[in-house]
């Protein structure tokens, strides 16, 4: 008898968004569906190792032990156990971070068609759930982990928590506990949304790895902002979480009288806007602030003003969000616009569809929650798979929103030429011109905003295509022979960070499109003195000595003959994108920082930072006082 | 009979203390000894010189020698800012009886009996803050960052044992000694005796005050800090989740006193024993979570450091700048001030800042006060904080090769030797001020505010 075949996924209970979320006085929970893998204890599996160290105390926690069952998956420990056990079992916390990191992994392959690698080059992530006493969490590329905090709740938040009857019982007989406990401590490792953020961090990062060198304020915001869409849509997929969440505060109160209808005063725009599906942290932001407030809800920033001209925004994680509400906004519209169809037309349908759709009273109606969940989880998902296959069609350097928005409309239009259906293209040009991002490319003759074709006559005479799928030197060799083609700076130094494969599957006819993206990048070094021979302004106070970097690259996209389909570039001497980028360097001393982080090589501490950043640092370097300003 | 309306000679003694600051500046109106007018300048060390004695000794002899000098007399006392290498020479700790049952008396008391009649302090000492409620915000975040530099400062035995770079546990170690104000005893102790040691009610000052200081024939100009009012440099390094983050940290104290573990789980300490697959992530993220914790320590240090007073004493012909450990956004408000640069530009003494880190003396200061005549004196101790390929290295070699092309006396040229007559090591500065005589100077105010 062969072996029957081995399961390719399986389900691993999670907390659905944050302990802090709770239907009918428990923590929120959902099954999610990751790849399945034969795991060593903790869980270690083939991408990610949880290994459970707390550097504050010390201590190493033991590890996570499955059970293989009969059909070859492994046993849901943690499967209707009590709120009290995911709290305070940190093997729990073990399977809840595993989990959530495998599903943002698989998300990725699944829209790229292929393995998506961590930037740090290895095979393994480790993930370290109480990495130490800090409100922070953050990926750390050199020590090739990602590592969450925890820290204590606000005092009053603690002593008002209810503790559950057993432990209450437990502590009548023992000694009143001195010493913290988990009940008095918020964990980043049981945020949804962080875990999902810290991870697409790690993976954009292996993506597009010149993303995180200091260049200007939207390619430091968008490694935010991107994670915070990744991590937001995520969980918006995932109808387990949805179906309770949008209205679970009514419900709480009590006011939810037939679960399986919603009322339509919760999908309001503006109701949805509030809710805390489109927020990221929730609890911790709450823990942070010691107020009701999640740490961020972007979509809250209304369109139709300049942001981008305001000097808050030249911060980079408030310039993050202005790309978050951008995309979250384009989000609640298509998903709004579908929902209107089950809004019932006339009063006659109401009859005929009275379990869908009942009127209530004044004009409140109670439409069908799965489907109302549904729409919204299919919606979140195709927008997830175009967020992340538009990571592909964007340059490799200096990247701003205007780029991300030409190459997510490209990504999507040669899959879907036919964008009439959902809009889904139409909506987020919409959406971005909100907030005053237009695409960077005028588009073709069919389509606004998505990137040309290449100009000029192309050699592939010399070159093997079977091994330009694969091969950096043969890709190479195929820049080299069409530098002038293809409008390299002739001077720089130019290399191929990668190239690989991607296959996508067409939703319609369901047949395979298959590409191979390449990205190169350029470098100059030059002295602020000759930056006017390049036609690129010294900004006035930069001494003529100072060494200055230029950075170019692009994305070049081949269809499966291996001809050249797209190259999206950001030349190396752009003078108006150069100008600006010193300009922004210059003013915010960022020069002296990179400088330093290239001196030693510490790019990977660009995480930590950005993060420490969002609570204090700010700028250590302030406005003026440069890196010439100092010995 | 000498005139006494102006200084004959200013004399100022540089004792060497290894990383920290004491100066002692005299103005001499008579003959010597005559009519002294003395003036502390910080007293405090964090490091003491290869070769001295214990701290508490150093600066036991260092005190005395003080006494000596002035003849059990100070005129005033300037604290430019908190940071334990700059006062905790004034602390009084709890008395030890020796064996004869005789109390023994510390550098502090000796500072006291020498009956200052005034203390000079920032603003942001001031114990009953403005009603502002940006100014009590502000100071109740500096009580904050202390707090949470001595919860550092009490964790760093454990993390000694947690493994992790020995460099940056050092720097951290010094960093978060340096920072914990009133936190520790002995710093408390430091900080009262500076509220109640002098004659008058001590003063809180901030840029453009007078300084309260009577010394004929001396114009005294008080630089910075400036308020919350005047500049919001020195708010920068604050964000808007500052206050709260600073917060949890500091409430994370009885977690870490603790030594119970978190969750009734049984855990490993990873001291005696970790399993081969955990090795590299444990000690990895052993020295990331010091690195961590410098990182923020440096930040409150900053912070403090830019709450110096900035003085700058003004005789005849002489001007002789001393900057605490004043930072870029401290000194940035006067600098930005109408007249400052023509008072800084032919400065005859530089104190440098911050004991020659990078960041105390910027480009744009040192191109004003770089007059050929220029004379600095700076107090430190090398390879104690910063490392040269960070560019942080403390004193910052670039910054002495600038300093050396005019005069520089630093003190980590001095060594450790006592005398025979058992003064502590310390090397004297004599300016003679030259006056100009019309009639205008002849009467200019004894203590001036800056132009603004």
């Amino acid at each position: 008898m062969s072996p029957s075949p081995l399961r390719r996924t399986q389900k691993l209970t999670i907390i659905a968004k944050d302990p802090s979320v709770r239907v009918g006085g428990k923590i929120l929970r959902a099954k999610i569906d990751i790849p399945a893998e034969e795991l060593s204890p903790g869980p270690r599996g083939y991408r990610v190792q949880v290994i459970d160290y707390d550097a504050s105390c010390g201590l190493l926690y033991p590890p996570l032990e499955y059970r293989t069952l009969a059909d070859g998956t492994y046993n849901d420990p943690f499967d209707d156990e009590p709120d009290e056990t995911l709290l305070g079992d940190p093997l729990f916390h073990a399977q809840n971070v595993y989990a959530i990191v495998m599903r943002i992994l698989a998300r990725f392959e699944y829209a790229l068609g292929r393995r998506v690698s961590w930037s740090f080059g290895g095979h393994q992530v480790q993930v370290a759930p109480h990495a130490f006493l800090e409100a922070n969490a953050f990926y750390s590329k050199d020590d090739r982990s990602l590592l969450f905090g925890y820290f204590p709740k606000n005092p009053e938040e603690a002593s008002a928590a209810p503790a559950p009857q057993a432990a209450e019982e437990e502590e009548e007989k023992t000694p009143a506990r001195k010493a913290p406990h988990f009940r008095d401590m918020i964990f980043t490792c049981l945020s949804h949304d962080v875990v999902a953020h810290e991870t697409t961090h790690a993976l954009l990062d292996g993506l597009r790895p010149r993303y995180i060198d200091p260049s200007s304020p939207e390619q430091a915001g968008f490694h935010e902002g991107f994670s915070d869409v990744i991590a937001l849509l995520s969980i918006f997929s995932l109808p387990d979480i949805v179906r309770p969440s949008l209205d679970h505060k009514a419900a709480e109160a009590g006011d939810r009288s037939d679960p399986r209808v919603i009322s339509s005063k919760y999908l309001s725009p503006e109701v949805l806007r509030d809710s805390l599906l489109f927020a990221i942290g929730a609890e911790i932001g709450g823990g942070v602030a010691s107020r009701d407030v999640p740490l961020r809800r972007s979509i809250r920033l209304e369109p139709g003003r300049d942001y981008t001209q305001e000097p808050e925004y030249a911060e980079p994680h408030r310039r993050g969000e202005l790309l978050v509400a951008a995309v979250m906004n384009a989000f609640r519209e298509i998903w709004l616009a579908r929902i209107q169809d089950l809004y019932p037309k006339q009063e006659k349908e109401t009859a005929a569809d009275a379990v869908a759709t009942v009127e209530k009273k004044d004009g409140e109606y109670l439409l069908d929650r799965k489907r109302v969940v549904e729409e919204g989880a299919d919606i979140a998902d195709q927008l997830l798979t175009m967020s992340i296959r538009a990571i592909d069609y964007c340059p490799p350097t200096d990247l701003q929103f205007c780029d991300f928005l030409s190459a997510i409309l490209t990504a999507d239009r040669e899959l879907r030429p036919d964008d009439s259906k959902f809009q889904f293209r139409e909506t987020l040009r919409r959406s971005f011109a909100g907030y005053g991002i237009t695409p960077t490319s005028k588009g073709d003759r069919n389509e606004v905003g998505v990137w040309e074709p290449p100009e000029g006559t192309l050699s592939y005479g010399r070159v093997h295509l079977d091994s330009m799928r694969q091969d950096r030197d043969e890709m190479f060799r195929f820049i080299w022979e069409n530098r002038e083609a293809l409008g390299l700076d002739r001077d720089a130094y130019t290399h191929v960070l990668s190239v690989r494969p991607a296959v996508r599957l067409h939703p319609d006819d369901g047949f395979a499109l298959r590409e191979t993206v390449a990205e190169y990048y350029q470098i100059l070094n030059v002295t602020a003195a000759e930056l006017k021979h390049l036609g690129i302004k010294k900004p006035p106070e930069m001494p003529a000595d100072q060494q200055v970097t230029l950075y170019g690259g692009g994305a070049l996209i081949f269809d499966e003959f291996g001809r050249l389909k797209f190259n999206i570039r950001n030349r190396l001497l752009n003078p108006e994108r150069q100008n600006q980028r010193l300009k922004y360097l210059w003013k915010f001393g960022r020069f002296q920082e990179l400088q330093i982080l290239e001196r030693e090589a510490r790019r990977d501490k660009t995480f930590a930072r950005m993060h420490l950043r969002r609570f204090e640092l700010g700028s250590t370097f302030p406005e003026g006082a440069d890196d010439d300003g100092f010995f | 009979m000498t005139d006494s309306s102006e200084p004959r000679e200013i004399l100022l003694r540089v004792y060497q203390v290894g990383f920290g600051d004491c100066f002692l500046l005299t103005f001499r109106y008579g003959a010597a000894g005559e009519d002294d007018r003395h003036l502390l300048i910080d007293f405090g060390s964090t490091e003491v010189p290869n070769g001295a004695p214990e701290r508490s000794v150093m600066l036991l002899q260092i005190a005395n020698d003080i006494k000596s000098r002035c003849g059990g007399k100070l005129y005033a006392v300037i604290a430019t800012h908190r940071h334990a290498d700059h006062i905790n020479g004034f602390a009084i700790p709890k008395p030890k009886k020796t064996r004869r049952n005789q109390e023994q008396k510390s550098s502090g008391d000796i500072i006291r009996e020498c009956r200052p009649e005034v203390v000079l302090q920032p603003w942001t000492e001031q114990p009953d803050a403005p009603e502002d409620p940006l100014t009590q915000s502000f100071q109740a975040h500096l009580q904050t960052l202390h707090a949470f530099a001595a919860t550092v400062d009490k964790h760093i035995p454990r993390l000694r044992g947690v493994k992790g770079s020995s460099d940056v546990l050092n720097a951290l170690q010094l960093f978060a000694a340096n920072n914990v104000g009133g936190n520790l005893p002995a710093n408390l102790s430091a900080i009262e005796n500076l509220r109640t040691m002098g004659e008058r009610p001590p003063l809180f000052l901030s840029y453009g005050q007078s300084s309260g200081l009577e010394l004929p024939g001396v114009k005294v100009h008080v630089l910075g800090p400036p308020t919350l009012a005047q500049s919001r440099e020195i708010l920068r390094q604050r964000a808007s989740y500052s206050d709260e983050f600073w917060q949890l940290l500091k409430d994370s104290r009885p977690i870490l006193d603790s030594l119970d573990p978190l969750f009734d789980t049984p855990a490993t300490a990873t001291a005696q024993w970790t399993p081969q697959h955990a090795r590299w992530l444990v000690r990895r993220l052993g020295s990331l979570r010091s690195e961590q914790l410098l990182e923020m320590v440096r930040v409150l240090d900053d912070v403090l450091n830019n709450t110096s007073l900035i003085l700058l004493f003004e005789a005849g012909d002489k001007k002789l700048l001393f900057p605490g450990d004043a930072q870029w956004e401290n000194w940035s408000y006067a600098l930005n001030q109408e007249g400052i640069a023509d008072l800084l530009k032919d400065a005859t003494l530089y104190k440098v800042g911050h004991h020659g880190s990078r960041n105390a003396t910027p480009k744009s200061l040192w191109k004003l006060i770089n007059g050929k005549d220029l004379i600095s004196v700076m107090s430190t101790k090398p390879d104690r904080h910063g490392k040269i390929d960070r560019r942080t290295e403390v004193p910052r070699a670039t910054l002495v090769q600038e300093l050396q092309k005019r005069t520089l006396l630093s003190t980590q040229d001095m060594g450790w030797a006592v005398s025979s007559d058992g003064e502590p090591p310390s090397q004297e500065l004599k300016f003679t001020p030259r006056y100009g005589r019309s009639p205008a100077q002849r009467t200019a105010p004894t203590s001036a505010e800056p132009p603004s």
